[in-house]
C-alpha cells in the first residue's frame, strides 16, 4: 500500500451541493445505492480532483454546458478535497472551480498541501505526478473503470471499442492523429483552384496587355487616317484645344443667356481631360438646352403678339360692321316687342274662349251619352209592354180577362156543389138499401137482390157522377191557373210602365242638369246643339292658330334682332378684353389702334431674336471639336492603360510564380501527409502490438481469477491492420476460438472488460494503490458476481479499492474483505446532494 | 511499460516517426501536426491542416 485515499470532501460538484466528507479506509470501500443516489458522481469527484478533467465527459452537449459544478449551487462554486496517504506522510489536494458559463472544458487550479508546504498548479500537479508515480493525464486510464469504458469495450462498433481500449492501453493521442490524418481534406479542389487562377493570371494579364498594344496601335492608325496629326495626339495639344473650347464656350454663355459656370481648362494628364471632356459635355448640353428654352419662350412670346394682333383686328372688324346696323335693330326690336305683346294677348283671349267652348262640348257630350243610355233602357222597356200587350193585351184586356174567367169560375164550383149533393144523396140511398136489405122494388115490385141493385147504383155513380165531378175540378183548376196567369201578366206589365215613368225623369232630369251646366236653354235637338258647339270650337281654334302662327313668326324675328344685338355687344366686350390683354402684355395705355402698331413691333423683335436662337452653327461646331477632345483623350487612356498593363506584366509574371510555387507546396504538403499517414500506420499498429502482448499473461491471469466461461479459459486482443488499428477481443478455448461480441454474454464480456483494465492498472498504476470501480458487476448472475467479488478481495493486500454499486448482493459477497473494509448507502438524493450512511 | 504524460507520449511518438519519414519537409509537418495535437485534440489537427490549405489557396497572398 503506497498512496491511498484516507479522506474525500466535495462541495458543489456534480450530484454534491451541500459539503459531505467521507473517511475511506485503505482496503475495501463500498458504495451501495440506487441509480442516480450520486455514488458515480463521488467517483467522478476524487477523478476531477487528481486529473483537472471528466474523462467522459466530452461530446457537444458538454461543450455548451459546465457539467461539472453542482447545478443548485448558489454560489455556482465547486471544490473537492482528498487526503491522501503516501510513504512520507499525509498529503492534501483540493480543486477548485467557478462554473463556466458555457462549457465542461477549462482548467481548475490545483492546491497541494503537504504539512506547512503549499504548493499551487503547475507545481502542485508536479508534485502530484511524482507522488503518485503517474503523469496527471494518465491517472483516469490507469486507476478509473468508468461505466461509460466498459460500455464502450463491450460495443458492437470496433471503431468504438478500439478507440476505448486505445485510451485504456495509453494510445489515444496515435489514434486520434490517425483518426485526424484519414478525415478528408479537399486538398484536389484547392489544387484546382489555384491552377484556375495561374491560368486566368496567365490569360488575364499577360495575353490582355498584347491585345491592348495592338488595339492602341489600331486606333492611333485610324486616328492618323481620319486626319489627325501625330502631334494632335499629344496632351499638350489636347489642353490646348480645350482652353479654346472654353473660350468659344464662354461667347455661347452670353448668348444663349446661360447663367452656369464653364469648366475650367484641363491639366495636362489624361484623367483630368477625360474629366474636362464629360463636364463640357455635360456644359454644352445644359447650354443647348437653355438655347431651345428660350427659343421655345420666344416662340410662345411671338405666338401670343401675333395672336393678339390678329384678334385685334378681328374684333374691331366686327364691331364696326355690327355698329352700322345696330341702330335700326334696336327700333324694329321696340316694335316687334309690342306686337308680340297684343298678340300675346289675343291668343290668351282666344285661348281662354277655346277653353270654355270644349267645356260645353264636354258637357254636352256627356248629357247626350247620359240621354241615350236612358233612351235604350226606355226603348227595352216599351218593347217589353208592347210584347206583353200584343200577347195577352192591354191593362184593360187584362182586367176583362180576369173578369170573365172569375165568373165561368163561380158557375163551375155551383155545378160541382150540385154534384157534390147528388152524390151525397146517392150515397144516403145506398146506405139505406144496404140497411132495410129490400128484396122487392117499391117501384116495380120487382123481387130484386139489394147487393145487386146497390152495385149497379155504385157502378152508375163511379161511371157518370164521378166522371163529371173530376172534369169539373180540372175546369176550376185550369181557370184558376188562368186567372193567376192573367195576374202575373197584368203586375209585369204594371211594373214595366212604372220604369218607363222613371226612365223619363231620369231624362228629364239630365237635361236640366246639362243646361244648369252648359248655362243655356237646351230647347234644341242635342245633337244638334253639341254639332254646333263643334263648329263654333273648329273656327275658333282656327283664329286661335292663326295668331299663334303670327305670334311665332313675330318672336322669330324679335329673337334674331335681339340676338343680332347681342352679337354686337359680345363683339364690343371681346374687343375690350382684347385690349385690355394686349394692354397687360405690352404694359401700354395705348388704344387699339396704337395697340395695333406696337404688336406689329414686338413681332419683328420676337422674330429676329428667334433667328439668332435658331443659328446653333458655333454650338455645333464647338460640340465637334468636344467630340475630337474626347476621341483623343480615349487614345490617350488606351495608351495610358496599356502603359500600366505593361508595368503590370512583370507582377503578374512574379504572382503567378508566387501561385505555381504553392501549388508546389499544396501538393508536397499532401504527399508529406501521405508519408506521414503510411509510417504512422505502421508503427500504430507495431505499438499496439507490443502493448496488448505486455498485457497478455497479466489479462489472462485476471481473466482465469474471474472465470466467465465454462469453455473458453484464454482470452487474446487482436491487433487487425487497419488505419488506424481495430482491437477485437478473441475467446480461445481447447481446440475452437471465438470473438467474444459474438458468443459472450454481457456479464462474460464485463468480466473480459474488466481483467484488461485490471491488467492494466497492474503494469502503469505507479505508486497510486487507488482503484475505482464503477458497477462492475452490471448484468452478471450470482457466480459471475462471486467471481468479481473474490478477486477484488484478492487486489485489497495492495489496493485501495472504491467500488460503486446498486448491487445489494455485492455487500453479501465482500464480506469476507480484510478488516477495515467500510460499506456507504447512498440514499435519497435531493439538491442539497445525497444522504450517505 | 510504465505511463507517460501528454507531452512526453508526443515528444516520443515524434522521435519515432520521424526516423521512419524520408524529408525534412515531412517532419516539419509531422512537428506542426502534433504541436497541434499537444494544444488540443483531433480537431484540432484537423484544423491545423485546413489552415495550411487555406493559407496556400488564400487570394490576397
Amino acid at each position: 500500500m503506497i498512496v491511498w485515499v484516507s479522506k474525500v470532501r466535495i462541495k458543489g460538484i456534480r450530484g454534491f451541493n451541500d459539503e459531505t466528507s467521507l473517511e475511506l479506509g485503505p482496503t475495501l470501500n463500498l458504495l451501495v445505492g440506487k441509480n442516480g443516489a450520486g455514488k458515480t458522481s463521488f467517483l467522478q469527484a476524487i477523478e476531477w480532483c487528481l486529473t483537472g478533467k471528466m474523462k467522459y465527459m466530452e461530446g457537444d452537449e458538454f461543450s455548451r454546458e459546465d457539467a461539472i459544478v453542482n447545478l443548485f449551487n448558489p454560489a455556482g462554486t465547486g471544490r473537492v478535497t482528498l487526503t491522501l496517504q503516501t510513504p512520507k506522510g499525509e498529503l492534501e489536494v483540493s480543486r477548485t472551480r467557478k462554473r463556466g458559463k458555457s462549457t465542461t472544458r477549462g482548467s481548475s487550479p490545483l492546491l497541494l498541501k503537504a504539512g506547512s508546504k503549499v504548493l499551487e498548479d503547475e507545481e502542485a500537479e508536479a508534485q502530484l505526478e511524482k507522488t503518485l508515480g503517474l503523469p496527471i493525464d494518465e491517472i483516469s486510464n490507469s486507476i478509473y473503470l468508468h461505466q461509460a469504458a466498459l460500455r464502450a469495450i463491450l460495443s458492437d462498433d470496433p471503431k468504438e471499442r478500439s478507440r476505448s481500449i486505445d485510451k485504456m492501453l495509453g494510445m489515444e493521442e496515435i489514434r486520434s492523429l490517425a483518426e485526424a490524418l484519414s478525415t478528408k481534406r479537399n486538398i484536389t479542389k484547392a489544387t484546382k483552384d489555384l491552377q484556375a487562377r495561374i491560368e486566368t493570371l496567365k490569360r488575364d494579364k499577360v495575353q490582355f496587355a498584347i491585345m491592348t498594344k495592338e488595339n492602341v496601335e489600331r486606333a492611333r492608325k485610324a486616328l492618323i487616317t481620319k486626319g489627325y496629326s501625330e502631334d494632335d495626339l499629344d496632351l499638350v495639344r489636347q489642353v490646348s484645344l480645350a482652353s479654346t473650347i472654353v473660350e468659344r464656350s464662354e461667347s455661347l454663355k452670353r448668348k444663349f443667356g446661360f447663367t452656369g459656370t464653364i469648366p475650367e481648362p484641363p491639366r495636362a494628364d489624361v484623367v483630368s481631360v477625360s474629366r474636362f471632356v464629360e463636364d463640357m459635355d455635360e456644359t454644352l448640353g445644359s447650354i443647348d438646352r437653355r438655347r431651345t428654352d428660350s427659343l421655345q419662350s420666344i416662340y410662345k412670346s411671338k405666338v401670343k403678339f401675333e395672336g393678339l394682333r390678329d384678334r385685334l383686328n378681328q374684333d374691331s372688324e366686327e364691331v364696326r360692321k355690327l355698329s352700322e346696323s345696330s341702330a335700326t335693330n334696336i327700333e324694329m326690336a321696340e316694335k316687334l316687342t309690342a306686337e308680340e305683346r297684343s298678340l300675346g294677348d289675343s291668343v290668351a283671349e282666344k285661348t281662354r274662349v277655346v277653353s270654355e267652348l270644349n267645356s260645353a262640348v264636354s258637357a254636352l257630350i256627356r248629357a247626350q251619352d247620359r240621354v241615350a243610355s236612358i233612351r235604350s233602357s226606355e226603348s227595352k222597356l216599351e218593347a217589353s209592354i208592347s210584347r206583353i200587350e200584343q200577347a195577352v193585351g192591354t191593362e184593360e184586356a187584362h182586367d176583362q180577362m180576369i173578369a170573365k174567367q172569375k165568373e165561368d169560375l163561380a158557375s163551375l164550383e155551383g155545378k160541382l156543389e150540385s154534384l157534390g149533393s147528388l152524390e151525397k144523396l146517392l150515397d144516403s140511398a145506398i146506405d139505406y138499401l144496404v140497411e132495410s136489405r129490400v128484396t122487392k122494388c117499391p117501384v116495380c115490385e120487382q123481387i130484386i137482390s139489394s147487393d145487386t141493385v146497390v152495385g149497379r147504383i155504385r157502378s152508375n155513380m163511379s161511371t157518370h157522377l164521378r166522371g163529371e165531378i173530376e172534369s169539373l175540378k180540372n175546369n176550376k183548376k185550369a181557370a184558376l191557373s188562368q186567372i193567376h196567369t192573367l195576374e202575373t201578366s197584368l203586375k209585369e206589365l204594371k211594373g214595366l210602365h212604372g220604369q218607363l215613368q222613371e226612365e223619363k225623369s231620369r231624362e228629364t232630369q239630365a237635361l236640366g242638369n246639362a243646361e244648369k251646366e252648359i248655362g243655356i236653354k237646351l230647347e234644341k235637338d242635342l245633337d244638334l246643339l253639341v254639332q254646333s258647339k263643334k263648329e263654333v270650337l273648329q273656327s275658333v281654334e282656327h283664329e286661335a292658330d292663326q295668331i299663334r302662327e303670327k305670334l311665332n313668326q313675330t318672336s322669330s324675328q324679335l329673337r334674331e334682332l335681339r340676338s343680332e344685338l347681342d352679337r354686337f355687344s359680345g363683339a364690343k366686350n371681346r374687343l375690350q378684353a382684347t385690349v385690355t390683354m394686349a394692354q397687360k402684355e405690352l404694359e401700354s395705355k395705348s388704344d387699339e389702334k396704337m395697340l395695333l402698331d406696337e404688336l406689329k413691333e414686338k413681332t419683328a423683335e420676337t422674330e429676329q431674336r428667334e433667328n439668332e436662337l435658331e443659328e446653333t452653327t458655333e454650338l455645333d461646331t464647338l460640340k465637334g471639336n468636344l467630340d475630337n477632345l474626347g476621341e483623343l483623350n480615349q487614345f490617350s487612356k488606351s495608351e495610358v492603360e496599356l502603359d500600366r498593363l505593361e508595368k503590370e506584366v512583370p507582377n503578374a509574371t512574379v504572382l503567378i510564380d508566387n501561385l505555381e510555387t504553392r501549388l508546389t507546396s499544396l501538393k508536397d504538403f499532401e504527399a508529406s501527409l501521405a508519408s506521414i499517414k503510411e509510417v504512422l500506420g505502421d508503427y500504430e499498429h507495431k505499438r499496439a502490438s507490443g502493448v496488448v502482448e505486455s498485457l497478455e499473461s497479466s489479462f489472462n491471469q485476471y481473466f482465469k481469477s474471474l472465470d466467465p466461461h465454462e469453455h473458453f479459459k484464454r482470452v487474446q486482443v487482436e491487433v487487425e491492420e487497419s488505419q488506424p488499428p481495430l482491437y477485437s477481443i478473441r475467446a480461445i478455448g481447447k481446440e475452437q476460438s471465438t470473438y467474444i461480441t459474438t458468443r459472450f454474454s454481457s456479464a462474460q464480456m464485463n468480466a473480459a472488460a474488466l481483467a484488461l483494465f485490471l491488467a492494466k492498472n497492474e503494469k502503469v498504476a505507479g505508486e497510486a494503490s487507488t482503484i475505482l470501480l464503477d458497477d462492475p458487476t452490471q448484468s452478471m448472475d450470482e457466480a459471475h458476481k462471486t467471481a468479481v467479488c473474490k478477486s477484488v478481495t484478492g487486489l485489497l493486500k495492495e489496493r485501495q479499492v472504491i467500488l460503486a454499486t446498486q448491487d445489494e448482493d455485492v455487500k453479501r459477497l465482500t464480506q469476507d474483505a480484510p478488516k477495515g473494509a467500510r460499506i456507504y448507502e447512498f440514499s435519497d438524493w435531493t439538491v442539497k446532494g445525497p444522504t450517505i450512511s | 511499460m510504465g505511463a507517460s504524460s501528454l507531452p512526453d507520449k508526443l515528444d516520443k511518438l515524434y522521435d519515432d516517426l520521424s526516423g521512419l519519414l524520408p524529408n525534412k519537409q515531412d517532419k516539419d509537418l509531422l512537428k506542426t501536426l502534433l504541436s497541434a495535437l499537444r494544444e488540443g485534440d483531433k480537431d484540432s489537427v484537423v484544423e491545423k491542416m485546413d489552415e495550411i490549405i487555406e493559407d496556400l489557396v488564400e487570394e490576397d497572398q
